[in-house]
């Protein structure tokens, strides 16, 4: 994190920074732990791959299949939860939602992922020192973990606002804690923390923290909320977008993402190659939660 | 015995070191597979559709997976001719793997251009000629689902160039072998088949079609049997070499193609997931010549007809 060159507003994708070719690796397990009944953080060994895993940039697995289910015909994209390069190891949290992930949270140590990345761009640090607010919804809050800890590192303070739909679905709490961030939690049934969404909370939180800048990950509402606030308040402010990812290398323009200001014969980014994180001026946040599978 | 089979192949007058090409769309311009060195092992890499003026493509989603199989309605984005050769193909990388660009466009005459165009760069060394894009709303799949009008387009792109002219069909009509003629006639050096089948898919959550678009072509190890069956048949067919693909995902498919009657064969979704599976096919190719004890691999091409029923 030496060098972060943030590209300029309107100027297209956030973290524009010469990155290294991706590895293409098969990388023995270390952990796979249970976070919540159907959350996962998985940690792989790879000095390579640890090097260049800023959280928001997206690791692409290989994801086969249990016996009996059928395995997907393309790689899984995962936000990189956080990465120690000195240890050599990278984490990605993630929430079983199919075949793919259900077979990745059977896999153990002794045993290996085949991964694809560092991919994409991942988060770059504000310009100067201050509060700081980081918005999650759901399994959003994998990438955010990660950049809590080298926010706080970098010597700004970090309020999070985490939302999930209940206890069974809010993770990352202590870590964010251990982080050094302070943390309001909300679950749209009350279990834990207000009871609502991050949306409702978000103006009342704005108000208080003052950010001078704003990251968000989660489904569509979310980052639509986070967007016209950061937008009609004038804070600059940096989303992760999900989609559904093919080549993951910028290749295929499977995974477009609409430019808020388009221009004849130039409408989407990619998010794979472009993203997944952009400015919140640059991006048309459109639809509901990709069902991924 | 330690002397490797000879794996090159020709398609009209372009000769491959071998006969495993990296097919249009999956692999963009080439340079972002380039990164993970897994391009130098192709005999040949075909770029993205590329057409006259630059197009913004449909909007999302455009991807949808299915049964082994991958929907997709990219619908042809892309910089544009002069933007693809100022800025594209200077910076593909030349690893001894020929270089063919895929060519659309709504019109004869656009065709035409764009092929113009490409004749002028040495860097190019034979043009995919798109008639079965089915993610356009014109050209593209209008032109290659009738005869007569392949031939037309076939013949008046044909008097704008002299690199190899290979003419990319579309599964989605019920006369490919007429189709197929009919462009051997008007002067194609070769044809590839088959570009994607018309699929859709449903969000029973949402009720929506998953596409932006509703219908996409559909690729993958899914059109595997329909595009070998029809390799099968169009080879019969014409005297101009067929380039095979639809779903090869691995050495024993591409057999199935060489011996179905393709000189050469195609690899495109595979590498989605599996960028490694062009370099695992063509060393695959190559053992198993060894294991057979065949010395070359056009001797492969056709070899499933010798044998009657």
């Amino acid at each position: 994190m030496s060098t972060v060159v943030r590209a300029a507003a309107g100027e297209g994708p956030c973290g524009s920074r010469a990155r290294p070719s991706p590895a293409l690796e098969v990388c023995p397990v270390v952990s796979n732990t249970r976070l919540a009944p159907a959350t996962y953080r998985l940690r792989f060994f790879s000095p390579s791959i640890s090097r260049s895993a800023i959280p928001g940039r997206f690791l692409h697995i290989d994801c086969r299949a249990l016996p009996g289910a059928r395995r997907p015909i393309l790689r899984r994209p995962f936000s990189v939860s956080d990465a120690d390069a000195g240890l050599g190891w990278a984490d990605v949290v993630y929430r079983v939602v199919g075949p793919g992930t259900e077979w990745l949270s059977s896999v153990g140590p002794g045993e290996s992922v085949d991964v694809l990345g560092p991919l994409g761009n991942g988060f770059s640090l504000p310009r100067r020192r201050g509060a700081v607010l980081i918005v999650s919804g759901g399994i959003g809050i994998a990438p955010l973990l990660g950049w809590a800890r080298r926010l706080t590192g970098a010597g700004h303070r970090v309020h999070a606002l985490v939302g999930a739909r209940t206890r069974d679905s809010l993770v990352g709490l202590d870590y964010l804690s251990s982080a050094g961030a302070a943390t309001t939690a909300c679950t749209d049934d009350g279990s834990v923390g207000f009871k609502g969404t991050v949306c409702e909370l978000l103006h009342p939180v704005l108000r208080r923290v003052a950010p001078i800048q704003v990251y968000a990950c989660g489904p569509s509402p979310v980052l639509r909320a986070v967007q016209s606030a950061a937008l009609a308040l004038d804070i600059p402010c940096e989303i992760s977008v999900e989609d559904r990812i093919a080549c993951g290398i910028g290749a295929c323009v499977g995974c477009a993402v609409p430019k808020r200001h388009p221009s004849a014969g130039s409408a989407y980014f990619r998010a794979c190659a472009d993203g997944p994180v952009f400015n919140a001026a640059d991006v048309a946040i459109q639809g509901d939660e990709v069902t991924p599978s | 015995m330690t002397e490797r089979p000879d794996m090159s192949v020709a398609i009209g007058g372009l000769k491959l070191r071998n006969p495993v090409i990296a097919a249009s769309g999956v692999v963009g311009y080439g340079v972002e597979y380039a990164d993970l060195g897994v391009l130098d092992c192709f005999g040949a890499i075909v770029v993205k559709g590329t057409t006259l003026a630059p197009r913004a493509g449909n909007p999302p989603p455009r991807l949808a997976e299915t049964p082994s199989g991958l929907l997709n309605s990219v619908g042809l984005e892309n910089p544009g001719v002069d933007a693809v050769i100022r800025e594209v193909i200077p910076r593909i990388p030349r690893t001894g793997a020929r270089i063919i660009v895929n060519v659309a466009g709504a019109t004869v005459d656009e065709y035409c251009r764009v092929a113009e165009k490409l004749d002028r760069v040495d860097d190019v060394d034979a043009l995919e000629i798109n008639i079965s894009c089915p993610n356009v709303r014109t050209g593209g799949i209008q032109f290659g689902t009738v005869p007569e009008t392949s031939a037309a387009l076939v013949e008046a792109v044909r008097k704008c160039t002299g690199k190899v002219l290979i003419v990319k069909l579309t599964p989605n009509t019920g006369s490919i072998c007429e189709v197929a003629k009919a462009v051997e006639q008007a002067g194609a050096d070769a044809v590839s088949l088959i570009n994607t089948i018309l699929g859709m898919a449903i969000d029973v959550q949402s009720r929506r079609p998953v596409l932006s678009t509703v219908f996409g072509g559909l690729s993958g190890p899914a059109v595997k049997p329909i595009a070998l069956r029809m390799v099968w048949q169009v080879s019969n067919e014409v005297t101009i070499p067929v380039v095979g693909m639809g779903g090869i995902s691995e050495a024993n498919d591409a057999l199935e193609f060489l011996m179905a009657g393709a000189s050469a064969v195609a690899v495109g979704t595979a590498l989605l997931r599996n960028p490694r599976a062009g370099l695992e096919i063509v060393r695959g190719l190559e053992d198993w010549l060894v294991s057979e004890g065949m010395d070359d691999i056009r001797a492969v091409c056709g070899s499933a007809k010798a044998v009657r029923p």
